[in-house]
């Protein structure tokens, strides 16, 4: 349930990033809404992502590419008088000076500034009224909670509203990222590291105050020597790993643009900015990834089905390639696994996983947790910022520093709890594919094939706003589902419908 | 894709060429009506034409150059062309059999012939002392099994200086790897090749039967 709101809520925020920047009528407002798109675009993965940069129309890299520029900045005579309201004084009685922002940040931007007590901090202000224009959006898309629960197509729509909006609320609330700033500089301790300090008492719902942190890019760090190359890419591993399995709160965005550093013959220094959206990890999770790495490493022996469970992976649906599970934890661990400075660059992933799970991976995907899927995209980010250091590392011994003793001593004593797991119910066929084609009109179609058993949870492939039109016209999946469960899986059309906004076609084939 | 491939050689008398090949070479012969002569040894094959201008080299990729020299000029119809020359990488030597088939000895030079000393595949900075010596102390392996390891006690040594958290690799964890990675009956060897480079061996020495 709550994973179909994780991702529900990401597919939402881009369809809303792409309305309003068709219907941006001013370019400023047109710049920020266009950047918050490409940062949501950057990086996503499956089906409704693709959906989402299709509806957006970019067909090819070179538009989406247009879109990731950055965005001019906002003058500072625009944004004096937010700072002014939030204080609700003067800003010459708090600042000794304030420069024009060279940095326009997604819902915000960034000043540089001297309080008069003379520290040098970075101010970041939101953009006045952009809360309002989501909450107006929102409504539009019906997506405010109303009264009395309701319930449709699976899942409790009531409480998905309720968290879409806590989530769009929390990332319009500095005060939050303030609080989670303190709380990762707190608990994520490795040596380069550095998170800069924050002033609580400047703090405000649209209003962030933090120390001011020097520093160059990455690209320039792939200019320096292979020492502090390597020192860099062991800081940057270490905080990933330790945030991850140790503190459960993981840096979700953790791009390029999100890190500073500052050169040093012996100790360069790596700072990492912007949480305003971090992942929680629980810590059943935790330590099942943790095992994870364990079992690939042939240090424990622990039943597959009930280790993914725990990580929060559908066990049902993974029964279905349970055989492939041992070997699928080896490609996935295969970073932990070698003894030797691991090399990313010849390490093709995807397609070993590909050649193993073929149209399973679908299946694999879809019974996976969608916090999940972003830890996986903060590695990926974690491998290109390796890639572009130019720095083969080992990882275990790097796992192994940047855990406490007391940590692995937790994961060694942990076991899943023993999970019954219900058969899924048997559904025979003769079917072997599921084929989905979807073109929304005026586009180009898409077109996904999966393996059969995977009509049986079309209500969680489909794309929420797909799903929604279908339901609008009177298509229940989950009657599709309960169709398939007592007919079985032989070839046919399930569906080839005109909707409002795509033609939609889902067929079982041999 | 794979085809089966053949050269064209020209001789003035193909039948006594094939039975060259025969007895020299440990080729085997064969005629066909309509084809000719022919000549394979499971790598090769040669298709043997009649020719008064003969164009037939065979470039013969030795282990032991001289020895196989000799063995080839006992046969009463070869005779040396030139003497064994030195180039930059290779050893070359020029024979020609009275049936127009010249033959090109060669042999690769080793890292020993040439007395280099290969760079490590190393990923982390190293000692430059160090990567001397662990250069050298890998003399002792023999040469087929010699680059596999140098990759082998390079890994090892890397990620001792990792575990250990460091970014560097100093003789500590170098000389630690070599023992590592070595076979157990050849450590009196390798301890005696850290001595001769004037590292105290017993500070990595293993006790038997560990
Ligand atoms: N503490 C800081 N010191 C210096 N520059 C900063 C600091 N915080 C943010 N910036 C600059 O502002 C940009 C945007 O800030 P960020 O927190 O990433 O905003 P958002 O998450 O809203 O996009 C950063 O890329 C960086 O250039």
């Amino acid at each position: 349930m709550w994973q179909l709101i994780q991702r529900s809520y990401r597919f939402i925020r881009t369809l809303w990033a792409v309305k309003a920047l068709r219907q941006a009528d001013n370019d400023a407002v047109k710049q920020q809404a266009q950047h918050a798109l490409s940062e949501l675009l950057a990086g996503s993965r499956g089906l409704p992502m693709k959906v989402g940069q299709v509806l957006a129309g970019m067909g090819d890299e070179s538009e989406y590419a247009a879109l990731t520029q950055s965005v001019e900045p906002w003058s500072l005579k625009k944004m004096l008088p937010v700072l002014e309201k939030a204080w609700g004084k003067p800003v010459s009685t708090i600042l000794e000076n304030i420069e024009e922002s060279q940095a326009a940040a997604s819902l915000g931007q960034v000043h540089r500034a001297k309080l008069n007590a003379h520290e040098t901090v970075a101010i970041k202000i939101q953009y006045p009224d952009i809360a309002k224009a989501m909450q107006a959006e929102m409504r539009l898309y019906g997506l405010i909670p109303a009264g009395g629960p309701v319930k449709t197509w699976g899942f409790d729509l009531q409480a998905y509203k309720q968290t879409l909006n806590q989530n769009i609320h929390q990332e319009l609330d500095y005060l939050n990222e303030m609080k989670q700033q303190m709380l990762f500089s707190g608990s994520v301790h490795v040596q380069g590291l550095h998170v800069p300090s924050t002033y609580p008492l400047l703090c405000r719902k649209n209003i962030l105050v933090q120390s001011w942190a020097e520093g160059v890019r990455l690209s320039d760090v792939a200019t320096w020597g292979l020492p502090q190359r390597l020192f860099v890419a062991r800081t940057l591993m270490q905080s990933l790993f330790q945030s991850l399995f140790q503190a459960g709160l993981v840096h979700g965005d953790p791009h390029p643009g999100n890190m500073l550093f500052r050169y040093d013959e012996k100790e360069p220094q790596t700072t990492l900015l912007d949480f305003g959206c971090m992942l929680q990890i629980d810590e059943m999770p935790r330590l099942a990834l943790l095992n994870m790495i364990a079992v690939a490493r042939g240090e424990r022996d622990i039943n597959l089905l009930t280790l993914f469970s725990a990580m929060g992976f559908d066990e049902h649906k993974l029964q279905a390639i349970e055989a492939k599970l041992p070997t699928l934890i080896q490609l996935l661990c295969r970073p932990f696994i070698e003894e030797r400075a691991f090399d990313i660059e010849h390490w093709d992933l995807s397609a070993s996983v590909e050649l193993l799970l073929g149209d399973d991976k679908w299946w694999f995907r879809s019974s996976a947790p969608a916090n999940l899927f972003l830890v996986m995209r903060v590695f990926q980010g974690l491998l290109s910022q390796l890639i572009l250091l130019k720095v083969k590392l080992p990882w275990f011994p790097l796992l192994q520093q940047a855990l406490k003793t007391s940590t692995w001593e937790q994961a060694k004593a942990w076991t899943p709890d023993d999970i019954e797991i219900a058969k899924q119910p048997e559904v025979q066929g003769s079917a072997t594919h599921l084929c989905i084609c979807i073109k929304p009109h005026g586009k180009n179609e898409i077109n996904i094939t999966l393996t059969a058993i995977s009509a049986l949870d079309l209500e969680n492939l489909m794309p929420e706003l797909i799903a929604l039109e279908m339901r609008d016209a009177g298509v229940h999946l989950s009657d599709i589902r309960k169709k398939l469960l007592n007919d079985g899986l032989e070839p046919q059309i399930l569906m080839d419908m005109e909707m409002p906004s795509y033609h939609c076609h889902i067929e079982l084939t041999i | 894709m794979y085809f089966a491939i053949a050269s064209h050689i020209f001789v003035p008398d193909p039948k006594q060429s094939a039975s060259f090949l025969a007895e020299c070479l440990a080729f085997r012969t064969q005629y066909k009506d309509g084809y000719g002569w022919s000549a394979e040894n499971g790598t090769v094959s040669l298709l043997i034409h009649s020719s008064e201008q003969p164009q037939a080299s065979l470039e013969i990729q030795c282990n032991h150059l001289e020895r196989d020299s000799q063995a080839l000029l006992k046969h009463a119809d070869v005779h040396a062309v030139s003497d064994i020359e030195k180039h930059p990488r290779r050893l070359e030597q020029r024979l020609i059999s009275d049936c127009g088939i010249s033959l090109i000895l060669s042999q690769m030079l080793t890292e020993d012939d040439l007395n280099e000393l290969p760079d490590l595949p190393t990923s982390l900075p190293w000692d430059e002392q160090t990567m001397q010596h662990v250069q050298r102390i890998l003399r002792i392996v023999p040469l087929d099994f010699r680059a596999k390891a140098r990759q082998q006690s390079t890994e090892r040594a890397e990620y001792l200086a990792v575990e250990q958290g460091d970014l560097m690799v100093s003789e500590t964890y170098a000389m630690q790897a070599l023992v590592d990675v070595t076979l157990k009956f050849q450590h009196p060897t390798l301890y005696q090749a850290m001595r001769d480079e004037g590292i105290a061996s017993e500070v990595y020495e293993r006790p038997c039967g560990n």
